[in-house]
């Protein structure tokens, strides 16, 4: 059963921007927006487009699923003979979202939610506060925790590689 | 600026909300305070770490999208479930109609029937009793009734309300 669905809404590109972030191809990130928009029909019809907060959080959650259980390819797979080997920072960058990912999952939901507004969508602490209900000191709280349990386990993930 | 001062402003210094003069009353507290320095400084290294997963602008992504659909999906079991109905559905259909245009009777089989109610009874009595009288009936309401099937049918309908 296919269902057409409002594309010129904005919502829509930025939960293709969130999820590019951690899967980091257009394949991964086409398959996670149309998750998130099946589940935003399930969820709430056409107007949870307007709720970014949960549209994100959404969003980072399946990211962070689908890094988990993503099969390990092989080196060679990554490199075919009849293509130039893919940039560094392409590489780079997709090693440093499993490992962000990972990390993010040991967050609770809330400091998660608070990071990820923070640092990828540079909203402000009472604009968070106000998107989540929660008081502005609160907000901080879940900030700085979110980011002391990220240096932990960032710091554990690259010791372990 | 003490430590207890510094912590809490820290979140605003981490998340860029503090005014240049704040920024600089920490600095000085920093430059004097290896302790809080090292704290300020891995938690400033991991905000540049989350901020190594940069992504594509807004235009880029509004074309990624484009022609997007969403397919709903049913579960696989669902599917396998659903697909062996509608195989065996029309396996049955197909047995079923087999079987009736091989024992459907031709227009000679079929006595010739009057307005009434009576024709399925007579028809019946022509049966050779393998064949289920209906089918005798809506041949012969075929071969009768000129709005053919349809009206074959509503005919059948009155006569087993009688």
């Amino acid at each position: 059963m296919k269902r057409d669905i409002d594309l010129q809404s904005e919502a829509w590109a930025n939960v293709y921007r969130w999820a590019y972030r951690f899967m980091r191809n257009h394949d991964g990130a086409l398959d996670a927006t149309q998750e998130v928009m099946l589940r935003s029909v399930q969820h709430g019809g056409a107007n949870i487009k307007n709720d970014l907060g949960w549209l994100r959080r959404i969003t980072v959650n399946h990211c962070i699923d689908a890094l988990r259980k993503k099969r390990p390819v092989a080196v060679e797979e990554l490199e075919p003979p009849n293509r130039q080997p893919s940039p560094v920072s392409e590489a780079i960058g997709t090693e440093a979202a499993e490992m962000i990912a990972a990390a993010l999952e040991r967050l609770t939901e809330q400091q998660r939610a608070v990071v990820i507004a923070k640092t990828y969508d540079g909203e402000t602490f009472a604009k968070i506060a106000e998107s989540m209900n929660l008081s502005i000191g609160t907000v901080k709280t879940h900030y700085l925790r979110g980011l002391s349990t990220l240096r932990n386990v960032l710091g554990k993930l690259r010791e372990d590689r | 600026m003490n430590c207890n001062e510094l912590a809490e402003v820290l979140a605003d210094y981490l998340g860029d909300e503090l005014s240049s003069v704040d920024r600089k009353a920490i600095q000085q507290h920093l430059s004097s305070c290896p302790t809080c320095a090292r704290e300020v400084e891995s938690l400033q290294e991991t905000v540049t770490t989350l901020g190594q997963l940069d992504t594509i602008s807004h235009a880029d992504a509004a074309g990624q999208i484009r022609g997007l659909q969403i397919v709903q999906r049913r579960p696989v079991i669902q599917r396998f479930v659903l697909a062996s109905l509608r195989i065996a559905a029309v396996l049955a259909l197909g047995f079923v109609l087999g079987r009736a245009s091989f024992e459907s009777p031709t227009t000679s089989d079929v006595m010739p029937a009057g307005p009434s109610g009576d024709n399925r009874h007579a028809v019946a009595q022509a049966s050779t009793g393998t064949i289920h009288p209906d089918w005798l009936v809506i041949a012969e309401r075929i071969n009768q009734n000129s709005s053919g099937l349809a009206g074959a049918f509503r005919h059948l309908a009155k006569d087993y309300k009688r």
